[in-house]
């Protein structure tokens, strides 16, 4: 069943000036639940706003994201804020976890935004953190981690809201190849034993080995 | 959590965040000190005016406050003195003869006021008998003989010391023409030396038999309260009680005279009658003509008009400069900390704007990952209102060991002393604020931080998530 799809999606900046990029162009997807797809294709071919399109950071020019029956297109600022809150986990590129916190507090503080209690939120936090093999780095915080930890901790926090998909932007783009291929083993693990959706953009061949579905991009075009 | 990750932000870099904590600091500091330097000459100066000038409240002939004649006494003056006695918080009652007077000694001549006291009663309410300039000087002690005590502006002007004669030349309650001698028991110097050149003091009894009033009367009955709080609420008492309204010809000259409205005068005009009001009955009547609100306004303009019988004055009428003053003490605190903090509230901005600019990426991650608007809004408020109420707390409290240490030992100034009395102010000025004035600053540190938050909030939840998540 698909939990997310594309109709005739555009996104064109610049639009009515000499220099309009059409970034995505007349894009028709869909997502099904538990799917561990990739997004890939060349820098500059759209990976990034679509991913952005797909988790309501940005609006579409033309076209329609229906996610589990919503058109978020519909949806005003403040209510796909929450749509997104409890919808969608993120993982960025550069893990922006909140420095101040430690790495349960990161992973605790969507719950907190959820206004989950705090008994929940303690024991997820720590149930997650467990499972991405950092439970014991728990109270430390991100400038003490190195950047695979992070990214893990990342991984955990977009966990936390219990979402019904996990968008990840180029997430082992600054990782070496042991940490990628550790957060890339409990990513795909999340996915086979817990049915989590996982939408990656990426043009690291490592992560589209291990994807099951690979989405090539080109100007803005679904190529394959 | 949003008030527990504020506080954390503050110090993410705590070299920049304790730099705007150290200005918000002594800026307070410098201003809160300043003020309470203020209000220390100003309460010094009050000190003195109450406790030697004017005392908390005084009792005149009505006549006798439009016009300082001889003959506008206080008739009955014993048996008022004993009733405001038994009232509460009262701490001390005394009976004044006052008139103008020529004084000259062998060299010199000067006009001055001749205050005639019990000096008994009069120590009680007055604290003139602590300001003797030396040993040989006496509060009324050493000399049976029309003893006198003059200041020392007007011994220095007489060219006279402690037991040289004195000539008063003035009129007696009859308006002939007296002439008695009198010796310098005492010199006193105040604070303020006006006061010092124009007043002399003699005893009650002398005045008595050289100006030829009886026992009972008296120009003034000064009264001063155990609770300054206490003032207003016996003036109440007392007013109700001695004070009475005519509305008759003269009356209604004097309101013309005064060009009161044309409402007034008709309400006046209305009640005219040779009958007079009592306080309680005025007030009715005059309500019920005018209503509250235009009654209260012109209240005292109206009362002034009418009165008889006995004025009932607090020191802030008797004193109006000082009462104006003493209402400058919280309008100069929050001129002075409102314009510290005015400054200090752009710092303030522009760091807050700095540290947005700097967390834009993470900004838009929190805005990604469900953070609303609002509390972005609230998150970047809550640093600014930590930030500087950090600074104000600190701040607060340096000058309030500052002030208290201040006060405790006081500051000399008295090598300013011949400009500072000529004004009437003390050289010895002891710096205080009161606890409201912490209350006051504390609320407009957290009011500037609320302010300076404005514009660096708005910039944060203008950040668009897909953008700011991408910043470098």
């Amino acid at each position: 069943m698909s939990i997310i799809k594309l109709k005739n999606l555009n996104k064109i900046y610049n639009e009515n000036s000499e220099i309009a990029v059409h970034a995505v162009n007349n894009i028709n997807l869909s997502f099904k639940e538990g799917e561990f797809s990739a997004i890939v294709g060349p820098s500059g071919c759209g990976k990034t706003t679509l991913l952005n399109l797909l988790g309501g950071l940005d609006s579409p020019s033309s076209g329609e994201i229906i996610i589990d029956g919503v058109n978020i297109g519909d949806l005003k600022e403040s209510k796909l804020t929450d749509f997104r809150m409890n919808n969608i986990g993120f993982v960025f590129q550069a893990y922006n976890l909140i420095p101040v916190l430690t790495a349960r507090e990161n992973v605790e503080f969507v719950m907190h935004l959820q206004g989950r209690s705090k008994k929940e939120r303690e024991e997820r936090s720590m149930a997650l953190l467990e499972s991405v093999g950092i439970g014991d780095r728990a109270k430390v915080r991100p400038a003490k981690l190195s950047g695979g930890q992070q990214q893990r901790v990342a991984v955990a926090r977009a966990l936390a809201s219990k979402p019904k998909f996990i968008l990840a932007d180029e997430p082992t783009a600054n990782l070496d190849s042991k940490s990628t291929e550790n957060l890339l083993d409990i990513m795909e693990q999340l996915n086979r034993e817990e049915n989590i959706t996982f939408i990656f953009s990426t043009h690291d061949v490592r992560v589209m080995k291990k994807a099951r579905r690979l989405i090539k991009l080109e100007d803005g075009k679904v190529i394959e | 959590m949003i008030l527990s990750i504020a506080w954390k932000n503050i110090w993410r870099s705590k070299v920049r965040s304790l730099v705007v904590i150290m200005a918000i600091c002594f800026g307070l500091l410098s201003g809160i000190v300043a003020v309470a330097l203020m209000n220390g000459m100003l309460l010094g100066r009050l000190d003195d005016a109450i406790q030697i000038e004017v005392s908390s409240l005084q009792l005149h002939q009505a006549a006798f406050m439009e016009n300082d004649e001889i003959e506008f006494v206080i008739e009955n003056s014993n048996e008022i003195i004993q009733d405001i006695a038994r009232m509460p918080n009262v701490e001390a009652v005394s009976k004044r003869f006052k008139a103008e007077v020529m004084i000259s000694s062998n060299r010199s001549a000067s006009g001055a006021v001749l205050i005639a006291v019990e000096p008994d009663n009069e120590k009680k309410v007055t604290q003139l008998y602590k300001h003797l300039v030396d040993s040989t000087s006496k509060y009324f002690e050493g000399i049976k003989r029309n003893p006198i005590l003059i200041g020392q502006k007007m011994a220095e002007k007489l060219k006279v010391h402690v037991r040289s004669k004195l000539m008063i030349n003035t009129v007696d309650i009859n308006g002939q023409s007296i002439r008695e001698v009198f010796r310098v028991v005492g010199i006193f110097q105040t604070q303020n030396s006006t006061y010092d050149e124009m007043n002399v003091i003699i005893c009650y009894d002398d005045a008595a038999k050289v100006f030829g009033f009886a026992d009972n009367e008296a120009h003034e009955i000064a009264i001063l309260m155990e609770d300054m709080m206490q003032t207003s609420e016996i003036c109440q008492v007392l007013k109700k009680k001695y004070t009475h309204f005519t509305i008759d010809d003269k009356a209604l000259l004097k309101a013309r005279n005064d060009s009161i409205p044309d409402e007034m005068y008709k309400a006046l005009m209305s009640l005219k009658s040779e009958d007079e009001f009592t306080y309680d009955e005025f007030e009715e009547k005059m309500t019920q003509k005018l209503g509250v609100d235009v009654y209260s306004q012109y209240k005292k303009q109206l009362q002034a008009i009418a009165e008889t019988g006995l004025n009932v004055s607090e020191w802030e009428n008797l004193s109006p400069e000082l009462a104006m003053m003493a209402s400058w003490l919280n309008l100069m605190l929050y001129l002075f900390v409102g314009i510290i903090l005015l400054a200090l509230g752009f710092g303030i901005v522009n760091t807050m704007l700095m540290v947005v600019l700097e967390r834009v990426r993470e900004l838009g991650m929190l805005i990604a990952i469900g953070m609303n608007r609002k509390r972005v809004f609230l998150m970047i408020l809550f640093e600014t209102v930590f930030l500087s109420l950090t600074g104000g707390v600190i701040g607060i409290f340096l000058s309030w060991i500052a002030i208290s240490i201040l006060f405790h030992f006081g500051i000399d100034l008295s090598s300013f002393s011949d400009g500072l009395e000529a004004i009437g102010y003390p050289t010895m000025i002891y710096p205080t604020v009161d606890f409201q004035s912490y209350v006051k600053v504390t609320l407009m540190v957290i009011l500037t931080g609320i302010l300076a938050s404005i514009y660096p909030a708005f910039h944060a939840i203008r950040l668009k998530p897909a953008e700011a998540i991408r910043k470098e």
